[in-house]
């Protein structure tokens, strides 16, 4: 029994010897290697827990190994802390993914954040500008339809000025030409009424000259009408006033003449070449202007009157005879056609 | 020397016949691998393996308590739950840089589309990128 006691001390001995001598086992190799790799690295920081672990499962194993180098139990204490350090290591890089994915969707939540607002702000612009354009086009549609209605107002105004105007217009005309119609009626009855009376006074003057030709001498010639009275019937030889078979032939001389009112009146005094001739005038002047008084007097008007005395020197006939120069003793009144009272009087 | 190793061998078996299962760390490793599964570890290519090593040392542990090495199975077991833990680490990792790379790409692709806007006001950092 002492010899076995004396055999414990050596037999440990031995194994301290054996086990400084054996080969340090490859699991706790690799562990070490990794704790001092996961020690080095961002894991001592993100996964401080599980790296402890692995420290403490670490130091159990060399714990192990410094008690029986060739322990099976040691080799596996290392290998559970190099499955530790590889823990600490993972749970490191997941909590660096999570902090990565954090950022990520923080960012991603900006990066939407500002995408959606300057999306907004986009369609605000965009729907300012669509509105905008609305406004503008609206009220450029506005300013064209006031403006077409203006124009429309406008040349309603003026057709309606114009028809106005052509109403006016045709009024006035319609009034002219209802005046024009009167007047022209009025005319047509006053030229009826001039014709008639016309017609009236040529019955007259020649129911008047008619009558003339019962003692006098009535023809037409260049002049105009011309009434010869025979000197004897009018006035004594060599004198000059006039008798009283004259005054009734001048009586109807006269209302011949007024048949005949607006034509001038020539009362020609002629003689025969009997005497002087200067007498002979003077008796022509003189037994004119006494025919032209009594015409007057009579009614005919004295400014349509004209007394030329001819003398000897437009005789009809031959003065050799006594016939002959009766015919030439003669009192002509020539009415003259076309002239008025104011006409032109043919002088010698 | 013969009566020493049989002692030890004796007080050995002894040690191992007195220990209890080690039924915690089963449960323990058992909860991990579920876990695991729960977060679809096996259709994460790096994580599927870590997996799979679980799987293989809670069958490896169950067959050393079955037995009777209890101490061996204990130690099997927490090597079957640390692997199953580093699945699920790795399973839950893996998804979560994919999404926040995901993230990142997106920003900057709204980065590249919304052109930046004068007097805004609004500035925006760069995407941070995921480090292994």
């Amino acid at each position: 029994m002492k010899r076995f006691y004396a055999l414990i001390p050596l037999t440990a001995a031995l194994g301290l010897l054996l086990g400084c001598l054996a080969a340090v086992p490859p699991e706790l190799i690799d562990a070490r290697l990794a704790y001092d790799r996961a020690s080095n690295s961002q894991t001592r920081a993100l996964a401080p827990e599980e790296l402890e672990v692995a420290h403490r499962a670490l130091n159990r194993a060399e714990s192990e190994y410094q008690r029986n180098p060739w322990s099976l139990n040691g080799r596996d204490m290392a290998y559970v802390a190099n499955r530790r350090v590889q823990i600490a290591e993972s749970r490191a890089r997941l909590a660096l993914a999570r902090r990565d994915k954090a950022n990520a969707d923080q960012q991603l939540t900006a990066s939407q954040a500002q995408a959606t607002s300057e999306l907004s702000q986009a369609r605000a612009r965009l729907q300012a500008q669509e509105d905008a354009k609305r406004q503008a086009d609206a009220a450029r549609l506005r300013q064209e339809q006031d403006q077409a209605e203006r124009a429309r107002q406008a040349e309603a105004d003026r057709v309606a000025r114009q028809a106005q105007a052509q109403r006016d217009e045709l009024a006035r005309a319609q009034s002219q030409l209802d005046e024009q119609r009167a007047q022209l009626q009025a005319r047509q009855q006053e030229l009826e009424e001039a014709r008639k009376q016309q017609a009236q006074a040529e019955a007259d003057r020649r129911a008047a000259m008619q009558e003339l030709q019962r003692f006098a001498k009535v023809q037409e010639d260049q002049r105009g009408t011309v009434i010869t009275l025979p000197g004897g019937l009018l006035f004594a030889p060599g004198r000059s006033d006039l008798s009283i078979g004259a005054q009734r032939a001048l009586e109807q001389v006269a209302q011949a003449l007024e048949t005949v009112p607006d034509q001038h009146v020539v009362v020609e005094g002629h003689t025969d070449a009997r005497g002087a001739e200067d007498t002979n005038y003077e008796l022509s002047v003189l037994r004119a202007n006494a025919v032209k008084d009594f015409l007057a007097a009579r009614g005919v008007a004295r400014d349509r009157i004209e007394a030329i005395g001819f003398g000897e020197t437009r005789p009809l006939a031959s003065n050799e005879s006594a016939e002959g120069r009766a015919t030439n003793r003669r009192v002509e009144i020539v009415v003259q056609r076309g002239v008025g009272g104011s006409g032109t009087p043919q002088h010698r | 020397m013969r009566t020493i190793l049989c002692a030890a061998v004796l007080a050995g078996l002894a040690g191992c016949a007195t220990s209890r299962a080690p039924l915690n760390k089963m449960a323990d490793a058992r909860g991990e691998i579920r876990a695991a599964e729960q977060l679809d570890a096996d259709h994460v290519s790096t994580a599927a393996s870590y997996l799979s090593l679980a799987r293989e040392e809670e069958d490896r542990g169950r067959r050393l308590i079955n037995s009777g090495q209890h101490r061996r199975a204990s130690f099997v077991l927490e090597r079957a739950q640390a692997d199953a833990e580093l699945a699920l680490a790795l399973a839950t990792e893996i998804p979560a840089r994919a999404e926040a790379e995901r993230a990142i790409d997106r920003v900057k692709q709204l980065q590249s589309q919304v052109p930046a806007t004068g007097g805004s006001g609004t500035t925006t950092t760069p995407a941070p990128e995921v480090k292994p």
